[in-house]
């Protein structure tokens, strides 16, 4: 990478490993020699199962864990060695609701964090209006935040992780919990951060339609390890070209390979993962001989959900399947 | 500028948070109360001699201050990181040592607030007489440097320990027994006598009651090397205890166990 793309990086994560004792000499790694860059402005998308190790990279990133190995940098400041600097690059918002004081309003919490993040009190009371009046909060910010819905909490959180204006924002699963109604305004609400006040965003959750809404890029971890690091249309494509929907006039008689199959209006739609054209024709030229009348055959883009479980499935990672795309 | 900065947003903040609790803390007065009248009972054989009681204020308001520093060091950084606030706290710009700082003179602030209210109570309904004097200022800040000392290694040890609850209860409560507060430490068996002065507050009791029943002043406390024993004592476990949490942070976030409870 040149040193000029290199400044364009929010977050370099460069050869991090985590390997906890577990005590009797014995060890467990749970960050694997990982790198990840996050360029400006983007919104990142990291995913990973439960026990993935995405919980303890960011943790890292936030100075909260100390790696085995490597070094990140934030806006080119090294959390290691200059954690001040590198701190106010941040806003974060960790997993669970209570990254605030319930006992305070949610004034006083901006007031308390903004000030703790080394904010003067005229600069956090312009900043802490405008967010409050964002977010929608603004005629609640003198009620104690423990009588505030669990979405109203989260906001509340994020109001108080920008109000010392950090460049970068990592929220790690900002949505968990929240209803439908609520999780649209917070997914509006990270695409106006983006667009209006050119933040970087990274983002973890378990609610992929919601990052496949929201990010642009995606990677994704299992066993300590980055499987995959890609552009998320990339992403899809990449698994698109394996999925086809096919549909034949009549029902089906008897199961067809291991496709999908659902009847419809006297039309069967076959959906599934037909891995090369030599197998597309192969089904094709057994639906011929059943003497069915083929209507449509399409190639189908799977959801980022998809792609995941097939990813994490496998345990292969996203190379396995460049290879295999350049074999067909 | 940092520091005092960082002193009032922490203090603010606690004072916010004790006013939201303040029915908790009325009924912590009455129970403080009722203690103290209980220990006067005792030390006073059966009955509440002002004389006696005066003598024991002196140790017990002590006594009050360790076991509200303990339990804040202890207990409330649990809360917090059960809360989730404490990881806020230590992605703060600002020097995590610098915070605890801050967050101990609002503890200093708050419970200055309720023992001086109980202190107040007590002296008019028990008809206590003591002499306030500017000279027993300088000890008591001397003696609470060194007990918030002793409260960062408490701090420390529970980012890394976790289950220290027990035991800062433990020794908050064996304090009261130790520190002079109810038993002057000179009727103590040597060994145990020689073990509590090197624990904190029990230097600060015998000076304040040297100083404040006594009559001494700070110069002739000077001169007899006691004020020197509590300044080095104090000094030792500031500075220690500063040391010991650092060292501690750092240990919790190589196990990775600052959030976790």
């Amino acid at each position: 990478m040149s040193q000029n793309n290199m400044s364009d990086m929010a977050v370099e994560i460069k050869d991090i490993s985590k390997v906890y004792s577990k005590g009797g000499g014995d060890h467990f790694t749970a960050v694997d020699n990982v790198n990840l860059c996050v360029r400006k402005g983007e919104v990142f998308g990291f995913l990973g199962s439960n026990g993935a190790g995405k919980t303890t990279t960011i943790k890292m990133m936030c100075g909260l864990v100390t790696p085995t190995t490597g070094r990140i940098l934030l806006n080119g400041c090294d959390v290691a060695l200059a954690r001040g600097e590198a701190m106010r690059q941040i806003g974060v918002v960790l997993e669970g609701t209570r990254n605030i004081y319930w006992p305070l309003t949610a004034w006083q919490n901006i007031m308390y964090f903004g000030k703790l993040k080394g904010c003067s009190s005229k600069n956090i009371k312009e900043r802490g209006e405008a967010l409050l009046k964002e977010l929608g909060l603004w005629n609640r910010r003198n009620d104690i935040v423990r009588h505030f819905s669990r979405g109203m909490l989260q906001r509340t959180a994020i109001a108080c992780a920008l109000v010392a204006d950090p460049p970068i924002l990592i929220l790690d699963e900002p949505t968990l919990g929240l209803d439908v109604e609520a999780t649209e305004i917070m997914k509006a609400l990270l695409k106006r951060l983006v667009q209006d006040y050119e933040k970087t965003v990274l983002i973890t959750s378990h609610q992929l339609n919601v990052v496949q809404e929201l990010c642009e890029r995606v990677a994704i971890m299992h066993k300590g390890k980055i499987i995959a690091d890609k552009n998320l249309d990339e992403l899809l494509s990449l698994f698109g070209q394996d999925y086809y929907q096919i549909k034949i006039n009549g029902a089906l008689n008897g199961p067809l390979s291991d496709l999908s199959a659902s009847e419809e209006n006297g039309v069967t739609v076959l959906t599934g993962r037909i891995s090369s054209p030599k197998r597309l024709y192969s089904l094709l030229e057994q639906i011929r001989k059943r003497g069915m009348t083929l209507l449509s055959v399409s190639p189908l883009e799977p959801d980022l959900e998809e792609v995941f479980l097939k990813l994490v499935k496998d345990e292969r990672g996203i190379s396995n399947y460049d290879d295999n795309q350049n074999h067909v | 500028m940092m520091i005092i900065k960082t002193m009032f947003n922490e203090t603010y903040k606690g004072l916010l948070i004790a006013w939201n609790y303040k029915f908790e803390t009325v009924l912590q007065l009455l129970m403080m109360g009722i203690v103290f009248i209980g220990i006067g009972f005792i030390t006073g054989g059966g009955q509440l001699s002002p004389k006696q009681l005066t003598y024991t204020l002196i140790g017990y308001a002590l006594w009050l201050y360790s076991s509200i520093v303990i339990s804040s060091m202890c207990r409330d950084l649990m809360g917090e990181a059960q809360a989730g606030t404490l990881e806020q706290i230590f992605m703060s710009p600002v020097p995590v040592s610098l915070i605890l700082i801050g967050r101990s003179f609002s503890t200093l602030i708050t419970s200055t607030i309720n023992i001086v209210l109980f202190t107040m109570v007590m002296i008019w309904g028990l008809n206590i007489t003591l002499s306030l004097q500017w000279e027993g200022l300088a000890i008591f800040i001397i003696t609470m440097a060194g007990l918030f000392g002793f409260g960062f290694v408490i701090a420390g040890a529970t980012l890394v320990f976790k289950r220290v609850g027990e035991l800062a209860g433990l020794t908050a409560n064996a304090l009261l027994f130790l520190n002079g507060s109810m038993l002057p430490v000179e009727r103590f068996p040597t060994w145990l006598a020689l073990f509590a002065k090197t624990l904190p507050t029990t230097q600060g009791v015998i000076l304040l009651r040297d100083n404040l029943i006594n009559m001494q002043s700070l110069y002739g406390l000077w001169q007899d090397g006691s004020l020197l024993v509590l300044f080095s004592q104090s000094l030792v476990y500031f500075l220690g205890g500063l040391l010991c949490f650092t060292w501690c942070v750092r240990r919790a976030k190589v196990q990775g166990t600052l959030g976790y409870y």
